[in-house]
This record gives C-alpha cells, sequence and structure tokens, in this order.
C-alpha cells in the first residue's frame, strides 16, 4: 500500500516525467539539424562553385582554343559554339589590348551589360579591342544570358573572373594605305556569373 | 544490521538511467556533427586547388603559345596596334624568326640582347594580370640526359624589389641571363619559392650548318617572395652562378 502511494508521489505524466532527459535530446537534435542544413549548404554552394568554375574553364578553351584569335569571324563563331540553350550560366568575354588598363574590365563588363540590347553582339564604346568590319566597328565582346537572368552588377562572391593571355590577329593600314595584319599580345577577359 | 534496498532510492535511479542514455545520445549526434562539421569544411578543396592549378597550368602556357605566334619589330620593340608612326609597320617579324636568327647566327648560341627584350617585353604584357603578385622566369635550353645537364640558350628572370628605398612600393624587374651553372633554376629558385607553375615546349632551333637541335622552351610562374638567391645583388654579382644583367630597355607601365 505505501508502495503503491510512494510511486504516485510527484509523477507528472510520462513525458514530464523525463524532463531532464528530454533537454540533452532536445539540444542534440537542434544542434544536429543546424549542422547537417550548414553542411547541406556548404556541400550545395561548394558544389555549385566548382561547377561555375569548371564551366568557365571549358568555355575559355574552346573561344580561346589554341591561344590565337585569327579575327573578329573567328572569334564569334567559337563564342556561339558554345552559348547553348542550356548553359548554365550567364558568361561575358571582351578582348583587351595587352596594354589597357584591367583594373577597368569589371566596369567594363557592368556597362555593357546593363546597355540596352544585352546579348548584342557590338557592345558599348568600352575598353574591348574595335576592329573595322563591313557593319561597321565590332568590339571583341561576346555574351550569353539565360531567360529571365539578372544583369551583372560586379558585387562579390557572386560572379567568377579571369584573364587568358592570347595573341590577337590585328588589322592595321600602313602609311602606303595597304593592309596588313599583325599578331599583338592581348588578354583575353572572362567574366560567369548566375 | 540487514541491508534493505531504499524504495525512494531505487526510483529515482529510473530518472538517472533516462538522462545518463540522453547524455550518451548527445555524445553520438556530437560526434556525427563533428564528422559532418570536419566534411563542410575540407569538402571541395582538393578539387579547388586542382581547377586553380588547371587555371595557373593554362595561363602559364597559353604565355608561352603567345610568346611563338606574336609579332615584333626588327629592332625587338613591340609593335603598336595603334601606331603613332606610319612607317611603324615595315620592319616587324615573328619574334620566334628572331630567336631562330639570333641562334643560327650566334657562335656562342646564344640569343641577342634586343631579342631578349622583345621575349621580356612579350612576357610583361601577357602575365599583366597577375604583374604584382608573380614573379617568372623564361628559358631556352636544351636539355642533356639529366637535369643537370643543361645548356642555355637565354634565361630571362622577372622579380619584384624595391627599386627606390625612400617608396614604398616594390617595381618589377627583368633580369638577362647566362648562367655558368647548369641546374640554377633547380638548385636556388625552385627550392625557395614554394609552389611553381611550369609550361614547357619544345622548338626546333637550326646553326649555321642548317643542322638542327631540338630546344625546350619553358616558362615557369610562382607567388612574388622575398628570396634570398633572387636579390639584385646575388643575380647580378661576377660571383653569381646566374650571371645576370638588369634590362631597363623592358617597357615597365608604372600604375
Amino acid at each position: 500500500m505505501s508502495k503503491f502511494i510512494f510511486s504516485k508521489k510527484g509523477f507528472i505524466g510520462p513525458i514530464g516525467d523525463d524532463l531532464p532527459s528530454l533537454v540533452p535530446i532536445v539540444v542534440a537534435l537542434v544542434l544536429f539539424f543546424t549542422i547537417f542544413a550548414l553542411t547541406l549548404n556548404t556541400f550545395n554552394s561548394k558544389n555549385e562553385y566548382i561547377g561555375k568554375q569548371m564551366e568557365m574553364t571549358s568555355v575559355a578553351r574552346e573561344i580561346k582554343g589554341d591561344s590565337l584569335i585569327l579575327g573578329i569571324d573567328q572569334f564569334f563563331t567559337k563564342c556561339n559554339s558554345v552559348r547553348l540553350k542550356n548553359f548554365p550560366y550567364n558568361f561575358m568575354v571582351g578582348i583587351y589590348f595587352s596594354e589597357s588598363d584591367l583594373r577597368a574590365s569589371i566596369a567594363d563588363f557592368r556597362a555593357v551589360s546593363a546597355a540596352p540590347g544585352m546579348g548584342v553582339e557590338n557592345g558599348p564604346d568600352v575598353g574591348f579591342v574595335n576592329v573595322p568590319t563591313d557593319a561597321g566597328q565590332k568590339g571583341y565582346y561576346c555574351n550569353y544570358s539565360r531567360v529571365g537572368a539578372s544583369k551583372f552588377v560586379g558585387k562579390e562572391k557572386t560572379y567568377l573572373m579571369r584573364y587568358y593571355p592570347v595573341a590577337l590577329q590585328y588589322p592595321v593600314k600602313t602609311a602606303r594605305g595597304d593592309s596588313q595584319y599583325i599578331i599583338i599580345p592581348a588578354i583575353m577577359a572572362m567574366v560567369v556569373w548566375e | 544490521m540487514k541491508f534493505t534496498p531504499n524504495k525512494f532510492n531505487l526510483m529515482n535511479s529510473k530518472g538517472q538511467a533516462a538522462l545518463v542514455d540522453s547524455m550518451f545520445f548527445i555524445a553520438i549526434v556530437s560526434a556525427i556533427c563533428t564528422g559532418l562539421f570536419y566534411f563542410a569544411i575540407n569538402y571541395g578543396l582538393g578539387t579547388e586547388a586542382l581547377l586553380v592549378s588547371f587555371y595557373s597550368s593554362d595561363f602559364a602556357m597559353d604565355s608561352l603559345k603567345v610568346i611563338t605566334y606574336i609579332n615584333v619589330m626588327r629592332d625587338g620593340s613591340p609593335v603598336e596596334a595603334n601606331p603613332t608612326s606610319p612607317s611603324a609597320y615595315y620592319e616587324y617579324d615573328y619574334l620566334l624568326a628572331l630567336v631562330k636568327e639570333d641562334y643560327a647566327k650566334s657562335p656562342t648560341k646564344t640569343l641577342s640582347p634586343k631579342t631578349r627584350v622583345a621575349i621580356a617585353n612579350t612576357l610583361y604584357s601577357v602575365l599583366k594580370p597577375f604583374d604584382d603578385s608573380i614573379d617568372y622566369a623564361f628559358y631556352i635550353a636544351k636539355q642533356g640526359e639529366t637535369a643537370a645537364d643543361v645548356k642555355f640558350v637565354a634565361l630571362i628572370i622577372a622579380t619584384h624589389e624595391k627599386t627606390d628605398p625612400t617608396a614604398p612600393q616594390v617595381n618589377r624587374v627583368f633580369y638577362s641571363c647566362d648562367p655558368s651553372a647548369k641546374n640554377v633554376l633547380e638548385k636556388y629558385v625552385f627550392s625557395s619559392v614554394g609552389k611553381v607553375d611550369s609550361a614547357i615546349g619544345k622548338i626546333s632551333l637550326f646553326d649555321s650548318r642548317d643542322s638542327s637541335s631540338v630546344y625546350v622552351i619553358g616558362l615557369h610562374t610562382w607567388i612574388s617572395k622575398n628570396v634570398e638567391a633572387l636579390k639584385r645583388d646575388k643575380l647580378i654579382a661576377t660571383s653569381s652562378e646566374f650571371g645576370c644583367k638588369e634590362m631597363p630597355e623592358v617597357k615597365i607601365q608604372v600604375a
């Protein structure tokens, strides 16, 4: 009789009776799910970053080819070959003279991205190499943007940028008026963003 | 006295058991969380390092290719895309043609100072995106059967140094070297600078008797470091195995 009464003393239910042991369990579960979410987030963002870098490397290799760009037609042909509809990222590629100030390249890309007619091959007048064509001056600039893509803002950690040295065949006119081609060192700048 | 278990204590030990169980649970979860955290921190580091390494190697290889493609003026100065002088394009040639000419004409089988300046100007142009952070060595050499058996046709080293003691910044300085020792780069540079990204190709050079030899053309880049062997007094000293001379003719742009 006394045992029965004693066991009823302080009994506040199956959960309430184990309240002190529930606290570490809840803490453990919160800790686990927090770390799990953090890991999953890190895993996804690193995968995305690696994927972006790999895509950028492959696109850059495709466009620069053997590091010799023979003319603007060849440049656009190569660029068009990678501007496929299912390409996962937006990108812009521009070629600078080697003596250009490359610190302005982000601003240049931002300008051409913000300009109306993004996706048109000859962007606004920025620092890219321009050459005369039948349709007027044309810049060594090409881009690809997915449907509904945001414009390039150049905000840190949202884009990847790489420079590649290339040899560029460039048309010049001599004092006698005849056309010649010289091969000069140039820098291909490429930016990839989402 | 006979021991009788206390009923109150028995009841209490049930609660302690649940508490110990939960402590075991939190210990297991902590171990799993530590593992997950470790995974999150380290995941992809190897792949990222590999991709950066791909880029560095690509860059060095592209630079080397550009050197073999481009035109320079016959006097070694760079061709200008938008020249101020109207007769600027009469006397230009491939840089590689200048290298081959020099090699064929030179009794010592080394390159002339103007060709070395042309190479240095080109190196400076193509490596400009990383000019602030890297140093590099370019060479054309005949590779022997062993690593130490190397005969240099040209060795150009680009370093950063403080040329003006009153100015805060360091400047790019080019050296043209004719090493007396065969393995100077391995011995003094590669052993001290850490990770080196390399691009190596092969070219054929013909001498005046029209006999050809295969030469190695190489570009090694590394993150700029204050290395004792690459200091000016060590490089240009008469006793130095590098046998370098400064190249003030190289056109360095000042920011």
